[in-house]
């Protein structure tokens, strides 16, 4: 230690100044610097502000540590853009204080959530998440039914954070509850990116029938399908819930080909797609499943 | 040589004390959420679901374990390396009854849902205030030694003291800038791309300045005094030193990998996290070197291989790291369970046993005894190795296949697997991490029943004395 | 009762004070090589990678 008598080392506080010195300056460089460029505040031309209830439904996911299971952002990765659709682009956030992109997919990503189900799914699954995914390991969030709004609360915060509401919205604040607010705030999530599942499939892309058909293997496998992902919304006994009864379609007699193609494109708003994440024999197996139930 | 003082303990005790009781508590609750992930049936309403108790266990061992010891630990060896006892001794008495009803209140706003989701910066902004106030008075004792010390020069423990005071504090404050709503609700200042910059720089510079920094000062500090063998290269540590806390700061980025981020940012955290391996070995191979000069240390004296052991994981939590950033890598195992191995590599294999190394060596010293037991030391050490690695090791196999599943494609261009297909193949491998879990608490408990029975020993022998 | 001190000596070896192992140092320099290659390799404004472009690529690569 003898030859550093009169080193840095020996000066506490021109040594402080040096670390700060050393350690400001990436910081100022990746995090201060871009700060005060466009390039990060940008913002899609359709994005609206929260209403009251979406924000006092994310002020819900906050609370409830949602970020800790569920990312809200597709990266530009295929097999991202194939499960959950268009990648995700820097102005959809502008609004997002903090961003809830998230570090883990304990369940899935939400970022193209918004629209995907119907209401009343969101409403039935955060009440019950096996009634629908047998093997989900997510809470049941029962309390949030009964839980209801501080509408001051929220209306605080809406003008805290500048957004503007009416009357009306307020109002509204009054006779919702917590779960309502969640719903709502599910439902806009990513919604200022139009739509766009990666597989589309048209008539021209499938068999004309299903060549599978009546194969006692295939109305197997489309069973195990349509219990472990259909059967929340058509009911266990494809009775019907959220969506219709498939029993009821089924003896109807429709064409194969139709019945494959609302499997694989969904229906806007009311049911996912599934084009995706189901390859073309287990979407037939599922057609096979639905015809033997007439 | 001696001097005409006393050091004051008592606060470092006290830390040490409160250290344990709230790792306990987390590593309690570590247990319960790795079996909630596996049977939903084990959360319980709305206290004691995932979302609520994920965030307390991070919390609570971060900032009550970690920092906890933390502060306890660097008392001491500020106290030692600047030669004078503490500036404000009653002002760092302030400073644990703080750390602890702060704690307590911090614990509790988790509960109830006050949560601002930035992670490992998830107290609203009560707490914060509560947070700055605890760290400057922490700094003040610090620095005001350093300033007043009797010893010209500064050992290599105290720079990284010194730079996680100011790099915590510039973290911290600047990530937890908010406008707030009411008291118990604030937003993030900055939105959307913007805050996920800030927060992963906090976030992984936290990591940084909080369980790398810290943990380094210590291990400066207690492998030259438990072994008797001085550090190898000086002139190593100050290479390492420098580049270290210079890099550390340009790689937040690498959480943000094929974000909406720039480009440009997200390329130049990869490459600064990448060097990073060069400034983390600089400590490594100190260390290695160090014991080379009569590795019979590792047979002869039970604390250095808690140490060797440490810095080893601290090496391959550092080539690891690095290589999570490159974004083949990152592609594959990002968002999957991977990262939790790697996560609790660094916690349970490097900070953890320094912590408690650091600990053992403390307690004799402090309460002028031996510890109570070399041997249940060593079975704790062993335990919680098996405990730390079965942890790890099944995290990385479900890790990477889950994030092979959730790639793998068919012919037609569709996705092979659905979702809840690659969920449920891991529950078989979060049961393993459960029983993995409660083999490193088992081997914990050890180490507290050590270290109680060190302090009774003490304290019988101060009462025969008096 | 009297507290020892804590002397720099004992922490600073005579002998290899100023060592720096070759194999470190190497590795040291190396990664800051590669850094700038890398930084260079993929900034956009360098060499136009971006990766919404290797994302589009990607999709073209097989087509569905």
């Amino acid at each position: 230690m003898s030859n550093h008598e009169n080193s840095l080392y020996s000066k506490a506080v021109l040594f402080a100044v040096v670390a700060a010195v050393t350690v400001l300056i990436g910081t100022i460089v990746t995090v201060f610097v871009p700060m005060f460029t466009a390039g990060m505040h940008p913002k899609n031309d359709n994005l609206q502000p929260f209403t009251a209830l979406q924000l006092a439904g994310r002020d819900v996911y906050q609370a409830e540590g949602c970020v800790n299971c569920h990312t809200q952002t597709v990266r530009p990765l295929k097999a991202d853009v194939l499960r959950y659709g268009e990648y995700s682009k820097a102005g959809e956030f502008a609004y997002d204080r903090p961003f809830l992109w998230g570090s883990k997919r304990t369940g899935p990503d939400l970022a193209r959530i918004g629209g995907k189900y119907p209401d009343e799914w969101h409403i039935q699954h955060f009440e019950n998440p096996q009634a629908f995914f047998p093997m989900s390991n997510m809470p049941k969030y029962t309390w949030l039914k009964n839980k209801p709004l501080n509408a001051s609360e929220t209306l605080a915060h809406m003008k805290a954070l500048g957004f503007p509401y009416t009357d009306e919205d307020a109002k509204a604040l009054e006779s919702s509850t917590q779960l309502d607010a969640l719903v709502a705030y599910m439902q806009v999530i990513g919604t200022s990116v139009a739509r766009k599942e990666a597989i589309v499939v048209d008539p021209s892309m499938i068999e004309s029938a299903n060549p599978f058909a009546g194969k006692p293997e295939s109305i197997a496998a489309g069973q195990a399908i349509y219990k472990a992902e259909c059967a929340g919304c058509h009911g266990q006994n494809a009775e019907g819930n959220i969506g219709a009864s498939i029993s009821d379609y089924a003896q109807g007699e429709p064409a194969d080909t139709d019945t494959y193609i609302t499997v694989a494109n969904g229906l806007e708003g009311a049911m996912p797609a599934f084009a995706g994440q189901l390859s073309k024999e287990k979407i037939w197996s599922v057609v096979s499943y639905i015809n033997s139930l007439k | 040589m001696n001097n005409e003082f006393h050091y004051d303990y008592k606060t470092v005790q006290g830390f040490v004390l409160s250290a344990i009781f709230w790792g306990v508590i987390g590593l309690v609750i570590g247990l319960l959420i790795s079996a909630q992930l596996w049977d939903a049936n084990l959360n319980f309403g709305e206290y004691f679901s995932y979302g609520r108790l994920r965030t307390l266990h991070t919390n609570v061992l971060a900032y009550g374990l970690g920092i906890g010891a933390e502060f306890g630990i660097f008392y001491y060896i500020v106290m030692r390396l600047t030669k004078r006892p503490l500036v404000l001794p009653k002002l760092a008495r302030f400073h644990l009854w703080l750390f602890n009803v702060g704690m307590v209140l911090a614990t509790l706003s988790l509960f109830i849902g006050m949560n601002q989701s930035l992670e490992y910066a998830e107290f609203e902004w009560p707490i914060d205030v509560a947070i700055v106030i605890l760290w400057v008075i922490f700094a003040i004792n610090v620095l005001g030694n350093v300033f007043t010390r009797k010893e010209k020069n500064m050992y290599v423990s105290l720079w990284y003291v010194i730079a996680t005071i100011i790099t915590v504090a510039i973290l911290y404050i600047v990530n937890n800038l908010a406008i707030p709503a009411s008291l118990t609700k604030s937003y993030h200042i900055f939105a959307g791309v913007n805050s996920a910059n800030v927060e992963w720089w906090y976030g992984h510079n936290a990591v940084g300045f909080l369980f790398t920094t810290p943990i380094l000062a210590m291990f400066y500090y207690f492998l030259p005094k438990s072994t008797g063998l001085p550090i190898y290269s000086h002139r190593l540590s100050i290479i390492s030193f420098w580049s270290l806390i210079f890099a550390y700061l340009w790689t937040g980025a690498h959480h943000l990998v094929y974000t909406p981020l720039p480009d440009w940012i997200q390329t130049l955290g990869i490459a600064f996290t990448l060097f990073l391996i060069a400034p983390s070995w600089g400590s490594v191979v100190n260390g290695y070197f160090t014991v080379d000069k009569d590795w019979s240390k590792m047979r002869n004296n039970y604390l250095t291989k808690f140490f060797i052991v440490g810095i080893t994981f601290y090496g391959l939590q550092t080539i690891q790291g690095p290589s999570q950033g490159i974004r083949v890598i990152s592609s594959l195992i990002h968002y999957t369970d991977w990262v939790p191995g790697h996560v609790h590599m660094g916690t349970m294999g490097w900070v953890t046993m320094v912590i408690c190394a650091s600990v053992y060596y403390m307690l004799p010293a402090m309460y002028k005894t031996e510890i109570y037991s070399e041997k249940l030391a060593n079975i704790h050490f062993w335990i919680v190795l098996v405990g730390q690695l079965m942890f790890s090791i099944t995290m990385w196999i479900t890790g990477i296949q889950q994030g092979a599943m959730w790639k793998m494609t068919n012919s037609d261009g569709s996705l092979q697997y659905t979702f809840m297909e690659t969920l449920v193949r891991n529950y078989p491998y979060w049961q393993m991490r459960t029983v993995a879990g409660v083999i490193f608490v088992v081997g914990m408990l050890f180490f507290v029943y050590n270290v109680l029975m060190t302090i009774k020993k003490g304290n019988d022998l101060a009462k025969q004395a008096a | 009762m009297k507290e020892e001190f804590d002397n720099l000596e004992e922490f600073t070896r005579e002998d290899t004070e100023h060592a720096l192992p070759l194999g470190w140092l190497i590795l040291f320099i190396g990664l800051i090589v590669f850094g700038i290659y890398y930084v260079y390799a993929y900034t956009p404004a360098f060499t136009g990678w971006s990766q919404e472009k290797a994302f589009e690529e990607s999709m073209q690569a097989q087509p569905k």
